[in-house]
């Protein structure tokens, strides 16, 4: 019994071991401990470093007509998926995307999700045949598990346009005061039949 | 000796003399009287005075002093507001023990929410940084309440103590008498406070 009320009335301090936790919004960490920018975890503030994308993910795609083009893909095509990375100040990413021909009628999925640890992201489709903005991302029906978030666009489009895909900050302020206004994601795109 | 066990020379001697013993009895000792008594044996020394006992004085049934009084010690009963007032405060202190007990259990139970064994693949919310602060807070207003509670039992028990009523002392002081007397002697004791 004695022994029980000792267990009982001890512990209570949390016990947080470096790397038990992904980063929070806001890079969000338990006190001392601070978030790690190339993992997105929580470690010990001491070992932590600083968020800095992979160089081979940069490209210079700061407007539609320079944005990385994805691969020609089918009118029912499999999954495409490609990472980016949105640095400090870094407004757009811009990513190039051709309707297939030939097809009745074609649906664009994508998906981009993004640790939410640092700033939010947003989608915009445009076309650029048009020079349209035709979509605007909303919420995932199925978020990802874990320490990400993610937006997407279902988007019906015309065979044969030319389409530009926007990657930029979401801009409510969830960038630590300006301090984290930078995210990595991950790029996904499938073509179907609507 | 009597029956003649000497030597023959020796028996003429013992016959005289108990020819010398039958002149001196008087005649009457044959007579069919009873024996007379057997003479007193002669007194070896002299007898210890009696005490001669003096009806007027009673200065040898004096009880005389013991070496060690008797004391009886009576504690007085502490008063009912003392009672109340050392009641409620121990009465307080537990109060206090036990709001320690549950911030104690609250702030565990928050810490034991948000300290993982292993990683978790989750990230750190605002609920996983509300209890980390609740943790926080409760542990402190634990030690708050447990140093609240700890200083008022505390006092209780200095009150306790330093509030005794005190004690009846009553000493008494034995005495006691042996004196003898004839055929026996004569013991006594008395008590005087």
């Amino acid at each position: 019994m004695r022994a029980w009320m000792l267990i009982a009335l001890a512990a209570c301090s949390p016990d947080i071991p470096s790397g038990s936790y992904e980063c929070g919004p806001n890079a969000a960490c338990p006190t001392g401990q601070a978030c790690d920018g190339p993992t997105n975890t929580c470690v010990i503030s001491s070992i932590a470093t600083a968020f800095a994308c992979d160089p081979g993910v940069e490209h210079d795609d700061n407007t539609p007509a320079t944005g990385t083009k994805i691969p020609q893909l089918a009118c029912v095509s499999n999954v495409f998926q490609t990472a980016g990375c949105l640095a400090a100040n870094d407004g757009q990413d811009w990513w190039q995307l051709t309707a297939p021909t030939g097809c009745v009628a074609v649906e664009a999925k994508v998906i981009v999700s993004y640790p939410v640890a640092f700033e939010p992201l947003a989608l915009a489709l445009t076309d650029t045949t048009t020079g349209a903005q035709v979509a605007t991302d909303t919420a995932c029906k199925n978020p990802p598990p874990g320490g990400e978030d993610s937006r997407c666009i279902t988007q019906t489009i015309t065979p044969g346009d030319d389409y530009a895909l926007a990657v930029k900050p979401l801009g409510m302020g969830d960038d630590c005061d300006g301090t984290c206004n930078f995210n990595r994601y991950t790029l996904s795109v499938q073509l179907d039949t609507p | 000796m009597i029956d003649g066990w000497g030597t023959p020379g020796e028996r003429q001697p013992m016959r005289l003399a108990w020819i010398a013993l039958a002149l001196l009895v008087p005649a009457r000792a044959f007579a069919d009287e009873p024996p007379p008594p057997e003479p007193a044996p002669a007194p070896a020394e002299a007898p210890p005075p009696v005490p001669v006992h003096d009806p007027d004085s009673a200065a040898d049934y004096r009880p005389q002093p013991m070496p060690k009084d008797i004391v009886i010690k009576v504690n007085r009963d502490r008063d009912t507001n003392n009672m109340l007032l050392i009641g409620g405060i121990a009465a307080a202190g537990a109060l206090l023990g036990a709001v320690g007990v549950y911030y104690n259990l609250d702030s565990r139970d928050a810490a034991a929410a948000i300290s993982p064994k292993m990683p978790t693949s989750q990230p750190w919310t605002s609920a996983q940084q509300a209890d980390y602060d609740r943790a926080h807070s409760s542990g402190v207003k634990a030690g708050v309440f447990y140093g609240l509670g700890g200083a008022a039992l505390l006092a209780s028990a200095v009150l306790f103590i330093v509030t005794a009523p005190g004690e009846d002392r009553t000493v008494i002081h034995p005495h006691y008498a042996i004196a003898p007397t004839q055929g026996g002697a004569f013991v006594a004791r008395a008590w005087s406070f």
